[in-house]
């Protein structure tokens, strides 16, 4: 086997070129703790890693979310809460005009607060969240309940609340229903508008009548009772929204360290790479150095 | 009987033949870097008449085996340095980025399930609307930048058309002056280096066989059988854009006879192959596959998108411009005017009743992102892109690997050719030591012959 000048300086430069290229690459890796930049870093990784992406996306749009979803139903549970120490007031100021031994103007007094009180629970029916009323169904731009106390809309059509997907194959309920909190509806016959019933109250206090002032504790029960149910499922509500978001999170979190698996590189890994490339490297042109320095020329 | 002169004679030759002998290794030394230059010996030979040495420069010439090889390996990796730098762009294209097409439709479902959770909310109307055209501009993007590849690469096709055809001139024009020199003498030697080193050349270009006839002249064979350079002929290779080829360049070869043959689809290796597979194979498969992702996307999308009602209670609209063919889908991708001017129009709500503030129909469009709807029915959108992103790898990956196993295999040969035909500095300096201390040895004996000559005549 004859060794040419040629063969010499294609060996010294493919290994010089080389191992440059190696150290490069390793240079690259260690400095952007990223192995898999480009698809063809590693094709099934980079595969992969997308598709981790697009799910870790897909729980990010989740979180905002049950986010969202939870702000709403803090401030419908924060109205049924108010709405419900009102009734409470309303049920007292009932047993107490109820006495028979109190005046007509007493009674009249007594009317008055329960008209501020009813004016203050329609005020509540139509709490806003953002631009949105809480308890509207289907359309959140327009009030639950006009002035009078009357819904804009008919319960026994529109009894169920909004939801969004909180989860794979997961939807949750991001609202309460004015609905069940507030309204009359056939399909439940015990229920009671508690806004009628609040105005019975007032008009028989108005009317100086004992009697029925009586008649209207049971309806005020009744009106309490609606608005604790639906407190209760809002509570519900948001203890499913709040395990969502921890399986989100989770899941977040899970295909965030499969992708990091995936396409980052391990940074002991990264440097011992670039210890060996830069080893490499010297090696390369030390014996390029030395093969180039050796010749007869030198010794003729 | 051997008189003085004879001895002088001897002499005479042994001072010439050393002196040729040197030239020779002083030659080899001269083209130590030159590209296609093969070896000279000097051939020493006892001449009778003189009782000296005649002394000839030998053409050492290198195995036909490795030179066959050699001239597949450099069509192999001319092939796939050709590709490579079109494929690099295509990589970048489809980095893994935030801007990656994925990422841009993960934003356009995120947007709709932000509007889900407030659906008469015309800001988020507004994102839904704005990710989308982000999306689709990504995916029109896409489709033109592998267009444009597409075009560079087809526009570089008639350089290297030109390149082969000077290069088959040359390769003929060396083949006349080899013949007519003849091919055993010194100065043909040279040409069929300078040959050699052309024919190297043109592998790089497109692949070729060879054949060498007894005169030297050297017969380049195109794709096993048409002739591209016979004796002092060379065939010339033509690039005209063809609506067949979406009026890109279609490759022609005219034969000696004038006849016109098409060969684009024969051409598979060097410069020219590797540019054409890049242009009519890995580009449109990436391309195809963008397309139909396109077409399938806003399709499905349309299909639930049209069923809902929009706030004005209107139901029947598309949200993308339904793409006619899945040719162009992707280039073409766009969001109808209606839907983009008035984000009222996306439909939200599956009836009229509840157009404004209903989101059942945002639930049924964020469905098409999880189910299988994307080739042919057979695997998610999402999932779609992995396996293009992949397929763009793979093709990278590919290629890649080909350019550095034509690499290896290329230094393999040429190393084998060189350790034939190649000059090694060391080996000439020591033929020079060699043939100088024969010239001395000369040079002593005409001293000799001269001290004998002065004796005759001083007798």
């Amino acid at each position: 086997m004859r060794v040419t000048e040629r063969q010499l300086h294609t060996l010294s430069l493919r290994a010089v070129t080389n191992s440059r290229v190696s150290l490069t690459d390793a240079q690259n890796t260690a400095m952007t703790g990223v192995r898999v930049e480009t698809p063809s870093d590693d094709p099934a990784a980079a595969a992969r890693a997308q598709v981790l992406r697009s799910l870790q996306a897909e729980q990010v749009g989740y979180q905002r979310t049950i986010s969202t979803g939870r702000l709403r139903l803090e401030s419908a549970e924060q109205s049924l809460a108010e709405a419900g120490s009102l009734l409470t007031r309303a049920k007292e100021l009932a047993i107490g005009m109820a006495n028979e031994t109190l005046s007509a103007g007493q009674r009249q007094l007594g009317a008055n607060e329960i008209g501020a009180l009813r004016a203050n629970m329609i005020e509540l029916a139509n709490t806003r969240q953002g631009d949105e009323y809480v308890f509207a169904h289907v359309n959140t731009r327009q009030a639950p309940v006009d002035p009078s106390g009357a819904l804009t809309y008919d319960p026994n059509v529109y009894d169920q609340v909004r939801e969004a997907e909180i989860g794979a194959n997961a939807r949750g309920q991001i609202g309460s229903s004015g609905s069940h909190a507030f309204a009359q509806r056939t399909a439940d016959p015990s229920s009671v508008d508690v806004f009628a019933v609040l105005q019975d109250l007032e008009n028989a206090m108005n009317a100086n009548d004992p009697d029925a002032i009586r008649a209207e504790i049971e309806n005020i029960e009744q009106a309490h009772a609606q608005l604790v149910s639906e407190r209760a499922r809002v509570g519900t509500r948001m203890s499913r929204l709040d395990s969502a978001r921890d399986a989100a999170t989770g899941a977040d979190q899970l295909y965030k360290k499969l992708e990091s698996e995936l396409i980052d590189a391990d940074a002991a890994e990264a440097f011992s790479e670039l210890n060996l490339a830069q080893t490499s490297f010297q090696a390369a042109i030390s014996v390029a150095g030395r093969v180039f320095g050796q010749t007869l020329l030198d010794q003729l | 009987m051997s008189g003085l002169n004879q001895i002088l004679n001897t002499a005479t030759s042994t001072l010439l033949g050393q002196q040729k002998a040197i030239s020779v290794a002083s030659k080899n030394l001269a083209n130590v870097n030159t590209a296609g230059y093969q070896r000279r010996s000097a051939q020493f030979s006892p001449n009778g008449a003189t009782g000296g040495i005649a002394v000839s420069e030998l053409r050492n010439t290198a195995d036909r085996y490795i030179g066959g090889k050699l001239l597949l390996q450099e069509s192999r990796f001319g092939a796939a340095d050709a590709s490579r730098t079109i494929l690099a762009s295509v990589d970048q294209m489809f980095g893994l980025g935030d801007d990656s097409i994925g990422s841009r439709l993960d934003g356009l479902f995120n947007s709709i399930r932000g509007l889900e959770t407030d659906p008469a909310n015309l800001d988020l109307r507004r994102e839904v609307i704005s990710t989308a055209e982000t999306f689709v501009a990504k995916v029109s993007a896409t489709a033109l930048s592998l267009e444009a590849e597409q075009r560079r690469a087809d526009q570089s096709i008639d350089g290297v058309v030109n390149e082969v055809n000077d290069l088959t001139g040359q390769i003929a024009q060396l083949n006349r002056q080899i013949t007519e020199l003849g091919n055993t003498s010194e100065g043909a030697g040279d040409l069929m280096d300078r040959r050699e080193q052309l024919v190297n050349d043109l592998a790089g270009k497109i692949q070729i066989n060879r054949l060498e006839a007894p005169d030297g002249s050297l017969t380049i064979l195109f794709d096993g059988g048409h002739p591209l350079v016979d004796k002092g002929y060379a065939a010339s290779l033509s690039a005209t854009p063809d609506a067949a080829y979406a009026n890109m360049r279609r490759i022609d070869m005219t034969g000696p006879s004038g006849s016109v043959r098409e060969i684009t689809g024969q051409i598979d290796g060097g410069q020219l192959g590797g540019i054409l597979n890049a242009r009519d194979r890995d580009l449109p498969a990436v391309l195809d596959r963008l397309d139909r992702l396109a077409y399938e996307f806003a399709n499905e999308f349309n299909a639930v998108h049209s069923a809902g009602h929009g706030t004005d209670g209107v139901t029947g609209r598309n949200f993308f411009v339904p793409p006619p063919t899945m040719s162009g889908a992707a280039r073409n991708m766009a969001i109808e005017s209606g839907v983009a001017q008035d984000p009222g129009q996306i439909a939200a709500a599956t009836t009229a009743a509840t157009a404004v503030g209903g989101n059942d129909n945002l639930a049924n469009l964020l469905g098409t992102e999880d189910a299988n709807l994307a080739a042919g029915g057979v695997r998610t959108f999402r999932e779609e892109i992995a396996d293009i992103t992949s397929l763009v790898g793979r093709t990278v990956r590919a290629n890649q690997e080909a350019h550095a196993g034509a690499q290896a295999e290329l230094d393999t040969l040429n190393a084998m050719r060189e350790s034939e035909v190649g000059v090694s500095i060391d080996e000439e300096m020591l033929d020079i030591v060699r043939f100088q201390r024969a010239y001395q040895a000369g040079a002593k004996l005409v001293q000799t012959a001269n001290s004998m000559f002065d004796a005759v005549i001083n007798m």
